[in-house]
């Protein structure tokens, strides 16, 4: 007899399969009843999913989906349906980058699948900030729910602010909750008797272990109000973990609501502390008490590390703020979600405003506009309707800050901002202005092609020169056939100066430090550079304009096909 | 010769491959003992691997469109091998009847240790099937559905284990009831058996992972029970008819045993239901028996007994409390005992007695405390509580709270003075470190601080103390009780005395300088203390005196020193603590002449004799300028000294009496001391301190009240009684009466005034 | 210096090896712990000489390889690389491809099947339906109306 694939029992040919992209476990599909049977097994359609598609949409439900008995689920549909959105979602990003009208529209398009989006935008990562707008539209909604009195958890809530900030690596807020999660497994594994322990000791427990592996707090001789320090995800994932006191409570709380405590933030002025609430008709070190009677709770600042802060102290504190006995309570009590987003928020801004140019070394990495694009978010929708002063007071800042580093974000803006207006005489500004926006988006650019009159120009849009006077380096954006710009600006700089003067080709130019410049021909020095050899500060701002680098040519490669067909 | 392969079954026929591992299977579970050889192993195995690997199933499938996808086989051959261990284990349970007891045990363990070492072994043979079907039908979330080694756990369970738990556990509770009886059991067959009920426990949802369900449900539950009635019964019948004492060390003496209990061969699990039930039965239960005997002990001062009862009682739930009530009660009574002892042999003790037997009563419960008590925190609290209470208010304190404070201070006192008894430093230190213990406890601290300063200033003014050493080091233990403000006073007294040493010694060297010879003739050979008038407790002298010429120009001459060096200053004689020697040149028949050590008032009246032999009252007094009070004192004493004779003979001093030198003068010594203080000084000046006392604290609660008003700028009236109390009860208890009388004397200064509703609000 | 065990083919040759280099298989192991090394032969009955020699090849090569962890590992699954020397190994006859499978899977060596399986899943890769039955001689048992039924329904899968 000759062995041959057709003999191979059932379960080798599974694992064959697992090997394989579902496209050929459907072609293998096509071949014979044998292996008709052997692809269709459901156990092998969950796992192309799982392994292909790691982002689910919330209406998936995908992990109750995975708890189900296998056969629950008609996984195959459940994959070929990802699929189509995979190859849709691409088809738009090459439209996106192919094309300078309409992007708009376009990144609608993609952001309207929501998560199912995102592995495809993981893999076509190089399409200019498209993540980030995914992230950002995952952050906005859950403030949005917060705003409507919706439950949303703490660290949800907090970790919103982290998917605004590229460099915090998070797309996806249960990362962050993952993230949690690992450290409350570490914990449970260091400690096998917690459970004997009474809730004031497992709380004081859990308090020195998170400091003692400088999980909460701030290492010493850094800058409090440092910007990284106010972000939940970036707190946890970086290694000195450095945070201010309301992400080290919001890392508190977590694990210790997950090990069974009922701690929450507590609102205490300039340093939020933990408060941690004994069960009903227990006290804190778990003595019976008479009835369903609510034992008296205990302080923690887990900012500092594993000692009770007494509340005689606090209160101390509050008289000594002079305080009234009501809102003693009240900076006593635990704190509602919302607040402490809003508190976060103004540490941000504080942050923002109180370094501005960080000391002694530690240079902040940190996207600082990112940064406050978050704070304007989130304080805008979380302040009350009981505040418009303060919301006109911030319009202004956002839509600066959307219409120059965020445009993408318009569907967000109209979504969630606009209606905040609904009835004040801002309300026609704010539409009006993305009207325009809208607009300029749609209307096709002007098409300037490299005939006629514009035979001359010498250099070509997606190269790279070095300026002659000032030495810096930039990649051309455009072109003019002769000085382009108001007599007022040329007489200013001096172009009649020039050896040619105003009638000579002048470039538009993006510089490496992410400035727009207007240069004339006879300044350019073109440089072929190895794309080993461009600055990074160059690479990372090309992508707006510029589909790849092309090594053999030496230059990026234009996406603005639209506007100069010729380069 | 070793058998040959045996032919394996064909493998798309079920019948004859289960007929062929059945064979197999049944010779590894009752004849393992003779060994598998590896041809029978290998064919079973690859019986099971070419059955699951047949394509049987897929002739079958043909057709079948509706049912697409892949299909594993061996469902068939879990099916088999959970009937057959079911067969099995009906016979096991059948025979398992015949036994009972530790019989019954034995068989238990057997069977079960045959059992899962087949399981090893079958679990291999079938791994083909774990690997892939078992495998997948737990993928695709089929419940019930185990690894072979796993299956065969749960049908122990399932068919053996639940019909003779029951009766295995009684076996083994009757084991441990013989061995609690004090026979030497089996102690390894319980360990098994307990490693056999653990083993039992499969966690539903992950059969790789085991819970301790099945030992805690039938092995501990009836465990504990049986541990409850088998103490409850012991310690009444045990408690009836011995001591509590014999009771408590029974008591310890089990909670130890089985607390071994539970490392000699039960789980980990158990030891603390174990140990809280030990507890209950036998400490909880007899907790108010246990603590009727405690005054008893007490009163016999059973160290030993009380140890045990403390650690007894403090491993239940407020096993304790009761007892420190009874405890501090019991001290201060022997507190007060004490004091009543000293204070019936009369009115004029020793304050060293006192301070003795306030001390012997506390360490005597402190070393109880310590002992017994494991120095735990709410007995420390206990005894501070008791003797704080026979401290202040006992019988010799009847009178007034400040009569321990004055003791306590003159106790010092009698140690700080030169030829006090305790002759050895490090003795002194002890001393002094008891006499903290007590002032402790004092609660009018200011009294103390008011008549130690006294004290001090006397032995620093007439250089008595027996060392620095010892002053600084009660002065700083003082510090460290109280702090800087309470001995701030105390340590500018102690520097006076050093700056005016050095001012001493440059005054000498300027002496040199200035004087000519006849100029020194003429001085007197003198020491000067220069004390800063706010610091020290000293009063100017209560009458007017004219020095004699000689001591008067060294005192002019000093003066006119000092001020050249610190020009604006004040200087006040204080005559009445000025003393000085005279020599007596003109008694007749004495060989060396007499030296009469006198105060400078006496100097005062001595050297107006070198003038004439006889002087009337109205002359010394005119000479002198002293007051009556302090004039007729001094002439008593040199009457009584025999220095001066009155006239007419025998008369006290008064205006019609004149007094004459006596040039027959005799004593045993040469130095004759004539400056004693005299009796009636001595009780003004411990009046007068109290009464300062008095002042004082008036302006402590003043300057109190100013202080936190000034802060608060407005408050409630009872908020501002309160924080009163809370910043002057280091010093003295103060009564609200008192602070209420200060602060109505504060609005009449207009340093505050009252606003509505009870507020009171501070005037800028 | 580990000890010698032989192993008995099914076609009745012995063939002497390591005793380590056999444990990589995961039956022999587990039998060698139950049984105890007697000395005797190990018979293998599924497996002939040829292919179980192709089998101790590469077991000696591997014979240091940590034992693999996780078998649920989704990069190993996801991709289909194989280490050069593994690749040179399997260019083998189909026949005895699949044999070396059979084999492994028998014999429960895990990486040794996953190499097979990812040599597999490499000849299948990118083929059409036609190109794989081809490749594999399959035989169509369709009718035309189930042809072109499951070619529609496997339409999504084309570029």
């Amino acid at each position: 007899m000759v062995v041959s694939l057709d003999h191979l029992p059932e379960e080798i040919l599974h694992s064959i399969l697992c090997h394989l992209h579902p496209r050929s476990a459907a072609a293998l599909e096509q071949t014979s009843h044998r292996f008709e049977n052997v692809t269709n097994g459901p156990l092998l359609w969950r796992r192309y999913c799982e392994i292909y598609y790691k982002s689910w949409d919330k209406k998936h439900e995908i992990l109750q989906k995975l708890a189900l008995p296998v056969s629950a689920v008609d996984w195959k549909a459940l994959f070929v349906s990802r699929y189509h959105i995979d190859r849709a979602v691409t088809q738009l990003l090459d439209s996106i980058l192919g094309s300078q009208t309409g992007r708009i529209e376009k990144f609608r398009a993609v952001i309207d699948y929501g998560y199912d989006a995102k592995d495809t935008l993981l893999r076509h990562s190089t399409v200019e900030s498209g993540e980030d707008h995914l992230a950002r539209s995952i952050a906005v909604p859950e403030w949005a729910r917060l705003r409507r009195g919706e439950p949303v958890s703490l660290e949800r809530a907090l970790g919103a602010f982290d998917l605004f900030i590229p460099e915090s690596g998070y797309g996806d807020l249960d990362e962050v909750k993952e993230t949690l999660d690992d450290l409350v497994a570490q914990f449970g594994a260091s400690r096998s008797e917690l459970d004997d322990l009474s809730p004031r000791n497992k709380a004081l427990l859990l308090a020195s272990w998170l400091r003692d592996r400088n999980l909460t707090g701030i290492e010493l001789g850094r800058e409090y109000h440092a910007l990284e320090h106010n972000f939940l995800g970036l707190a946890l994932n970086s290694p000195g973990h450095n945070s201010l006191p309301l992400i080290s409570a919001a890392i508190y709380c977590y694990v210790a609501q997950a090990i069974g405590l009922d701690a929450q933030p507590c609102g205490f002025p300039f340093h939020v502390h933990v408060i941690v609430t004994p069960l009903p008709g227990f006290d804190m070190n778990g003595e019976a008490l008479s009835g369903m009677d609510v034992g008296p709770p205990m302080y923690v600042d887990p900012f500092r590390g594993a000692r009770e802060t007494p509340v005689s102290d606090l209160r101390d504190q509050l008289v000594f703020l002079g305080a009234s006995e009501t809102e003693q309570a009240a900076f006593l009590g635990p704190s509602l979600t919302s607040e402490i987003v809003q508190r976060c928020s103004r540490n941000i801004w504080t942050s923002i405003h109180s370094t501005p140019h960080p000391p002694d070394g530690h240079t902040t990495s940190m996207d600082v506009v990112s940064a406050k694009y978050a704070s304007l978010w989130s304080s805008m929708l979380l302040t009350g309707d009981s505040r418009p002063m303060d919301l006109r007071h911030h319009l202004p800042l956002l839509m600066e800050l959307f219409a120059t580093d965020f445009p993408s974000d318009i569907f967000l803006v109209e979504k969630y901002i606009v209606p905040l207006f609904q009835g004040l005489f801002e309300h026609e500004h704010i539409l009006e202005s993305l009207h325009v926006m809208r607009a300029v988006d749609e209307i096709p650019k002007q098409v300037r092609r490299r005939t006629g009159e514009n035979q001359n120009i010498r250099f070509s849009v997606g190269q790279v020169f070095r300026h002659r006077r000032y030495h810096y380096r930039a990649i051309i954006t455009g072109w003019d056939r002769e000085c382009g710009a108001g007599e007022q600006w040329m007489r200013r700089m001096g172009i009649d100066r020039l050896q040619a003067g105003r009638h000579q080709s002048f470039y538009h130019v993006l510089v490496e430090d992410g400035s727009v410049r207007y240069v004339a021909e006879e300044n350019i020095d073109l440089i072929l550079p190895k794309f080993s050899e461009l600055p990074s500060s160059l690479t990372s701002i090309a992508g707006k304009h510029f589909k790849r680098w092309d090594e053999e040519c030496r230059a990026f490669v234009s996406n603005m096909r639209d506007e100069y067909p010729d380069n | 010769m070793p058998p040959a392969m045996p032919q394996t079954p064909h493998k798309d026929d079920l019948e004859e491959t289960w007929s062929f591992l059945e064979a197999g299977i049944n010779s590894v579970m009752l004849k393992l003992e003779e060994g598998v050889d590896m041809k029978t192993y290998m064919a079973l195995y690859t019986a099971v691997h070419n059955f699951c690997t047949s394509q049987k199933a897929v002739a079958n499938n043909q057709g079948l469109q509706a049912h697409r996808g892949a299909h594993l086989l061996g469902e068939e051959l879990y099916k088999l091998l959970g009937e057959y261990l079911s067969r099995h284990l009906a016979v096991v349970l059948n025979e398992s009847k015949g036994h009972a007891e530790e019989a019954l045990l034995g068989f238990y363990i057997r069977e079960w240790t045959r059992f899962t070492t087949a399981a090893k072994y079958v679990n291999h043979l079938f791994s083909y099937l774990n690997r892939h079907w078992v495998k997948r039908e737990i993928d695709e979330g089929k419940k019930n559905v185990y690894d072979v080694y796993t299956l065969h756990l749960v049908k122990w369970k399932d068919d053996f284990f639940e019909n003779v738990h029951a009766k295995v556990m009684d076996a083994v509770l009757n084991l441990i009831e013989k061995q609690r009886n004090g026979e030497t059991i089996e102690q390894s067959q319980i360990k098994s058996i307990v490693d056999s009920f653990v083993s039992l426990g499969l966690d539903e949802n992950d059969s790789k992972k085991s819970t301790l369900e099945v030992y805690r449900q039938y092995f501990q539950r009836p465990f504990i029970d049986a541990t409850r009635t088998y103490y409850e019964n012991e310690s009444r019948q045990f408690v009836a008819e011995n001591s509590v004492v014999e009771y408590m060390k029974k008591a310890e003496a089990r909670l130890d045993e089985e607390k071994a209990r539970v490392g000699l061969y039960l789980h980990q699990d158990v030891a603390k239901t174990l140990t809280e039930t030990c507890l209950d039965v036998l400490v909880t239960a007899h907790s108010t028996l246990l603590r009727d005997e405690f005054q008893i002990l007490l009163d016999n001062e059973r160290q030993e007994d009380l140890a045990r009862m403390y650690r007894l009682l403090s491993r239940i739930k407020e096993g304790l409390d009761p007892l420190r009530s009874t405890f501090e009660n019991h001290v201060r009574r022997a507190g007060l005992a004490a004091v009543e002892k000293v204070a019936s042999e009369g009115d004029s003790f020793e304050p060293k007695l006192y301070v003795d037997a306030l001390l012997q009563v506390h360490t005597r419960y402190q070393n109880l405390v310590d002992d017994a008590f494991n120095g735990e925190s709410e007995f420390v609290r206990s005894l501070d509580n008791a003797c704080r209470e026979f401290v202040n208010r006992n019988r010799i304190c009847k009178t007034a709270t400040t009569k321990s404070p004055e003791l306590l201070a003159r106790y010092t006192d009698s140690l700080l003075k030169k030829g006090s008894k305790a002759a050895e430093e490090s003795e002194l230190e002890e001393m002094l470190v008891q006499i903290m213990t007590v002032f402790k406890y004092i609660e009018d601290k200011d009294v103390f601080q008011k008549f130690y300063s006294k004290m001090l200033a006397k032995r620093l003014v007439h250089v008595s103390s027996v060392s620095d050493d010892a002053e600084t080091s009660m002065i700083s233990k003082l510090k460290e009780a109280c702090g800087f403000e309470y001995t701030n006073k105390l340590q500018r007294m102690f520097q006076d005395i050093q700056i005016s040493k050095d001012l001493n010694a440059s005054y000498k060297d300027w002496q040199d300088k200035v004087l000519d010879d006849d100029d020194r003739k003429r001085m007197v050979d003198a020491h000067y203390q220069v004390l800063g008038t706010g610091f020290w407790p000293l009063q100017p002298p209560t009458s007017d005196f004219t020095a004699p010429i000689e001591i008067n120009r060294t005192a002019e001459r000093f003066q006119k020193f000092y001020f050249d060096k610190h020009n604006g200053r004040k200087l006040t004689w204080l005559w009445q603590l000025c003393k000085g020697e005279v020599k007596a040149n003109y008694i007749k028949n004495a060989k060396v002449p007499y030296t009469f050590q006198v105060s400078t008032y006496q100097m005062g009246i001595l050297l107006l004799f070198n003038e004439a032999d006889t002087f009337s009252y109205s002359d010394i007094q005119k000479a002198t300028n002293l007051v009556p009070e302090i004039l007729d004192p001094n002439l008593s004493i040199f009457l009584k000294a025999k220095v001066l004779t009155s006239s007419p003979e025998g008369a006290k001093p008064e205006p019609s009496t004149t007094f004459s030198l006596n040039y027959n003068f005799k004593n045993k010594k040469i130095k004759v001391n004539l400056n004693i203080q005299i009796k009636s000084e001595q009780k003004v000046e411990t009046e007068d301190t109290h009464k300062t006392i008095e002042e004082d604290r008036k302006l402590l609660l003043q300057s109190a009240i100013v202080r936190i008003m000034k802060s608060r700028k407005k408050m409630k009236h009872v908020q501002l009684v309160n924080e009163v109390i809370q910043q002057v009860k280091s010093r003295f208890p103060p009564k609200v009466q008192d602070i209420k009388k200060n602060i109505e004397a504060l609005m009449e200064k207009d340093y505050i005034e009252r606003l509505d509703g009870d507020e009171i609000s501070y005037i800028a | 210096m580990s000890s010698q065990i032989t192993l008995t083919s099914s076609d009745g040759i012995d063939i002497s090896v390591d005793r380590v280099v056999a444990e990589r298989s995961v039956l022999i192991k587990n039998m060698l712990e139950d049984l105890g090394d007697s000395g005797e032969a190990i018979p293998i009955p599924n497996v002939n000489e040829a292919v179980l020699k192709k089998v101790i090849e590469w077991c000696e090569h591997h014979k240091n390889d940590p034992q693999s962890a996780s078998d649920d590992d989704d990069n190993r699954r996801k991709t289909t690389d194989i280490e050069e020397w593994d690749q040179k190994f399997m260019q083998v006859d189909q026949e005895m491809l699949f044999e070396i499978i059979l084999a492994a899977n028998y014999l429960d060596i895990k990486a040794l099947l996953d190499v097979g399986c990812k040599t597999v899943a490499n000849m299948i890769k990118g083929k059409s339906p036609e190109e794989i039955r081809k490749t594999f001689n399959i035989q169509n048992d369709f009718t035309p109306e189930e042809e072109d039924q499951i070619r529609r329904e496997n339409e999504w899968a084309e570029e």
